[in-house]
């Protein structure tokens, strides 16, 4: 299991370290430069040098890219001349917020999921499971951005039952106003809940169909021992998967969320980071969104490996 | 000596006397006027929330501020609000001139051939119960003459390099020495109102823990107090705790902060002004997008005074039926688009006056404003803005020399040895540099052809750009649009020679201009004077160079100047648009008129019943 796991994290520095390489690379190549884009239009070139000078911004991309690699390294990020604010103390106020909203609207998702991708799998080809599909098809074709303005012009501006803005301010204020939540996790969950109730439609259809279900029923199992005690643990496994490798599109995929109802989130500070050229806090986010990647992969891995003993095996895990 | 010292007060008296009175003569502009009809009953107390447009948050306190964090949002929205300047800018009639009540010191006295300037000080406190004395002034003016290359107000020549000396009368008292002469008016808006005294009491120190003293009296010391304050500055985790910024002389407080540019202000109860405020809090709430803003809006009344995105003027009567109101917004400022006089091919003609009056004479801002701005704007002829209503501008500039008129463009062209090919390109067909010929450095066949870059991302630009180049065709110019991002076109905004790579552009439009705040007095001296830094089309006269000298160090005011430039065209002027479509609730008054410098005063706001 060690080896496994270095041999992991050792791919994890890699990927990571290209992505730096590449990000970093992409952002100098857009025209203009942070200077102007920070400085504003009445900036004189005596001021766009001073700048230039103070951020390390006249250095060739190489030297600018090993100065931001060895300060990574060594736990800084950098600082973000547009926020003014270090981009580690940006991230870890902006982090929780988002782990909030996404694993919120995930966890609602899998409670909602699990039980209708069943429901759907057991009454195959019948009325219920065509309507459950036809709902599911349309909610995953939707973008998130049109499902909230929905929900905003519904629930806030029509009915006023919800605000159409989250709540600002620290993490505090934000888990004080639970109702300033509800629009954008059910967003977020919404347009969730129909993949994975696909997925796990699809993964119990193939576990009802293995050869384990048929002698189980044959030695005169129940239905529900079967379905709760076989089926649904072998079909948990890839079920995990798809949510550790959902980790980064949720993290990212949070920004549209964010946008539409002003939530303080990562995905907003991604945003406005990369349309005012602040280049700390794009590549910040990055690497922050690439070891989410990473890390979930890892822990689909893992988990996947303990909930069924073939892939132990297939891996040499012992 | 040519003035005596009671001339000089005496001409300091009446340029004051006579912005006073214009001033009161005229009135703001804007359609609506929230605050201005209460009709419920005031109450005390109460949180505002004024929604900050994306791209628009404060962030840095210290009002010695580096040119990164030089903006709107953080000079008159943020510091403004704790940190007073010593003369405000922006009267009760929403005009850009100084409001003697609301400055920290009375209007200045000017002597020695306007080289001596006295000033004396009202009577502010402080919110620790120090009051705001000279030597607060002093301490900003030490820190500045050590630091001045990091104040992103710095220009070269002068504050304070135009400082020969300046002494401490009295508590209440400063005389300033100047360099020269200077002209009263200019002097007073451009470079005192840059001046905000600061609490020597709590700032004069080095480090935190550290007693203050009086450091900023030697350049070392200055350097490390200015160092100190900055660093300060950057620690934005701690706006709202840090004893610091708690010492304010202005009517509010910060009271908490959040990285992202979300302020919560609480009103200052030792404030010493003429309104104190009547909300007990009030809060800056960042919005990353207009879509969110407006949303919030319409679902209901948490934000109280907002902003209606022009693209979406359409939701005025949406928004009336919440409760608010539409309240234009005028900024203080002349919008134009750049052509580049050094550019290697399109230079010379650029540099013919009557093909700048033609092109000005081809843009069609009545049916921009109507069309793309939505009837939110102004039109725009010259340097010196018409809109809001002011003392400065003149009825020919505000007229305009070079109104739309396609006939008027032909005939220009034509008189000057060009055969004009409408919807094609007009070709030069009588080079040289008499009477009736093309000018110097056009040769013969020489087409009128020009590229114009302008930024993408803005609506009305946009639409302003497919207009404006079917309205050149018709005199034969060929405007070939080119859309780049609005950071790609601003990177060009720096003079340059005709040698120079950065150069090559022709025809630029970032969607914007020039916005006179901290340099409320409209002289150009930083735009259209030769070789200075924002000449980014690098028009150089010799007369402008004259006119704009005369505003800065004579006393004439600023018609012959800004009639100048109206007639010579060295930008192509273009409609203003508004600074914001404010929409304030109907429970929200005292927000009328909106500052034509774009600070907030919410001290003046209150809600009724």
């Amino acid at each position: 299991m060690i080896r496994f796991l270095r041999q992991r994290c050792s791919q994890a520095v890699v990927v990571l370290l290209l992505v730096s390489v590449i990000v970093f690379g992409l952002l100098h190549l857009l025209p203009g430069g942070p200077a102007r884009a920070i400085l504003g239009t009445h900036a004189t070139p005596t001021n766009i040098a001073a700048f230039n000078q103070q951020n390390g911004l006249n250095s060739p991309v190489p030297v600018q890219y090993w100065h931001w690699l060895t300060g990574v390294l060594s736990g800084n990020l950098g600082f973000s001349y547009v926020q003014n604010e270090s981009v580690s103390s940006l991230l870890a106020q902006r982090l929780p917020k988002t782990a909030l909203l996404a694993g919120v609207s995930v966890l609602l998702a899998v409670l909602i999921a699990v039980p209708v991708g069943f429901f759907q799998a057991v009454r195959r080809h019948r009325a219920g499971d065509y309507v459950v599909t036809t709902v599911a098809l349309v909610l995953y074709s939707t973008p998130a951005f049109w499902v909230g303005i929905l929900l905003i012009d519904v629930l806030a501006v029509r009915l006023r039952v919800f605000p159409a803005e989250a709540p600002q301010g620290s993490f505090s204020a934000l888990i004080s106003d639970p109702q300033a939540l509800v629009l954008p996790v059910l967003t977020i969950t919404l347009v969730t809940v129909a993949g994975f109730s696909r997925y796990i439609r699809s993964s119990v259809l193939d576990e009802l169909a293995q050869d384990y279900v048929r002698m189980a029923r044959s030695k005169g199992a129940s239905r529900r021992v079967i379905l709760f005690g076989h089926v649904l643990r072998n079909a948990a496994g890839p079920v995990v998967t798809l949510l550790g490798l959902s980790l980064p599109f949720i993290v990212s995929g949070t920004l549209i969320t964010e946008y539409v109802f002003n939530y303080p989130g990562i995905g907003l500070l991604a945003f406005d980071a990369a349309t005012s050229q602040d280049y700390p806090v794009i590549l910040g986010v990055v690497i922050v969104v690439g070891a989410a990647t990473v890390v979930g992969s890892l822990l689909a891995d893992i988990t996947h490996a303990i909930l069924d003993p073939r892939v132990r095996a297939s891996a040499g895990i012992g | 000596m040519r003035h005596s010292l009671r001339l000089g007060l005496a001409a300091a008296a009446v340029a004051t006397a006579t912005l006073v009175a214009t001033a009161c003569t005229s009135s703001g502009g804007g359609t609506g006027s929230p605050g201005s009809s209460a009709t419920g009953k005031a109450v005390s107390g109460g949180t505002a929330t004024y929604a900050e447009p994306p791209g628009t948050t404060p962030n840095y306190i210290f009002p010695m501020l580096t040119a990164a964090y030089y903006s709107v949002a953080n000079i008159e929205q943020f510091q403004r609000l704790s940190f007073r300047s010593l003369y405000w800018i922006g009267n009760a009639q929403g005009q850009p001139v100084v409001d003697p009540s609301m400055s920290l010191a009375a209007l200045p006295v000017y002597s020695k051939n306007d080289s001596v300037v006295t000033i004396t000080l009202g009577n502010y406190k402080w919110s620790d119960g120090e009051p705001v004395t000279t030597r607060d002034v002093a301490f900003w003016i030490n820190l500045l003459k050590a630091n001045k290359t990091s104040f992103a107000a710095y220009i070269p020549g002068e504050f304070p390099d135009n400082l020969k000396s300046y002494k401490i009368v009295n508590a209440k008292t400063i005389v300033l020495t100047l360099n020269g002469s200077y002209n009263p008016t200019w002097f007073t808006y451009d470079q005192l109102s840059q001046i905000t005294p600061l609490p020597t009491q709590a700032w004069d120190k080095t480090s935190a823990s550290g007693k203050a003293g009086n450091y900023d009296e030697t350049t070392s010391g200055a350097k490390a107090v200015f160092n100190f304050l900055t660093a300060q500055s950057k620690d934005i985790a701690t706006y709202g705790t840090n004893p610091l910024w708690k010492t304010v002389d202005g009517p509010w407080t910060l009271a908490s902060y959040q990285s992202g540019g979300y302020a919560k202000f609480e009103a200052n109860p030792a404030y010493a002004g003429p309104t104190r405020p009547k909300l007990k809090y009030f809060v800056e709430q960042p919005f990353t997008s207009d879509t969110a803003e407006l949303n919030v809006l319409r679902s209901g009344n948490s934000i109280d005074y907002g902003y209606l995105p022009t693209q979406e003027s359409s939701q005025s009567g949406v928004l009336s039926s919440q409760g608010y109101t539409t309240s234009p917004w005028l900024g203080w400022g002349t919008t134009y688009f750049l052509m580049n006089f050094n550019n290697p091919q399109t230079g010379p003609l650029i540099g013919q006056a009557y093909l700048r009056q033609a092109m000005q004479s081809l843009i069609d801002q009545n049916s921009f404003l109507a069309g793309p701005l939505k009837g939110y704007g102004s039109t725009n002829y010259g340097p010196v803005p018409v809109k809001p209503s002011n003392p400065y501008s003149d009825s020919y500039e505000a007229k305009g020399p070079w109104p739309y008129s396609p006939s008027t463009a032909v005939k220009l062209l034509k008189s000057n040895g060009w055969t004009v090919n409408p919807n094609g390109a007009s070709t030069c067909t009588s080079p040289g540099t008499g009477a009736g010929q093309c000018g110097k450095g056009i040769a013969a066949g020489t087409k009128l052809s020009f590229t114009l870059a302008y930024a993408s991302g803005t609506e009305f630009v946009s639409q302003e750009m497919q207009a404006l180049k079917s309205d050149f065709s018709q005199a034969g110019i060929q405007v070939n649009l080119s859309s780049e991002p609005f950071d790609s076109i601003i990177s060009l905004l720096t003079p340059c020679t005709s040698s120079q790579s950065s150069c090559s552009w022709q025809m630029l439009n970032y969607g914007g201009g020039w916005t006179y705040g901290v340099d409320p007095y409209p002289t150009g001296d930083q735009l259209f004077e030769t070789g200075s830094g924002s000449n980014s089309s690098n028009y150089s006269s010799p007369q402008a160079n004259a006119l704009i000298q005369a505003t800065v160090h004579g006393t004439v005011g600023l018609t012959n100047y800004e009639n100048y430039l109206a007639q010579q065209a060295p930008v192509l002027w273009m409609p203003q648009p508004d600074y914001q479509i404010s929409e304030i609730s109907n429970k929200l008054q005292g927000t009328s008129p909106q500052s034509p410098i774009e600070s907030l005063t919410p001290e003046n706001w209150y809600f009724t019943q």
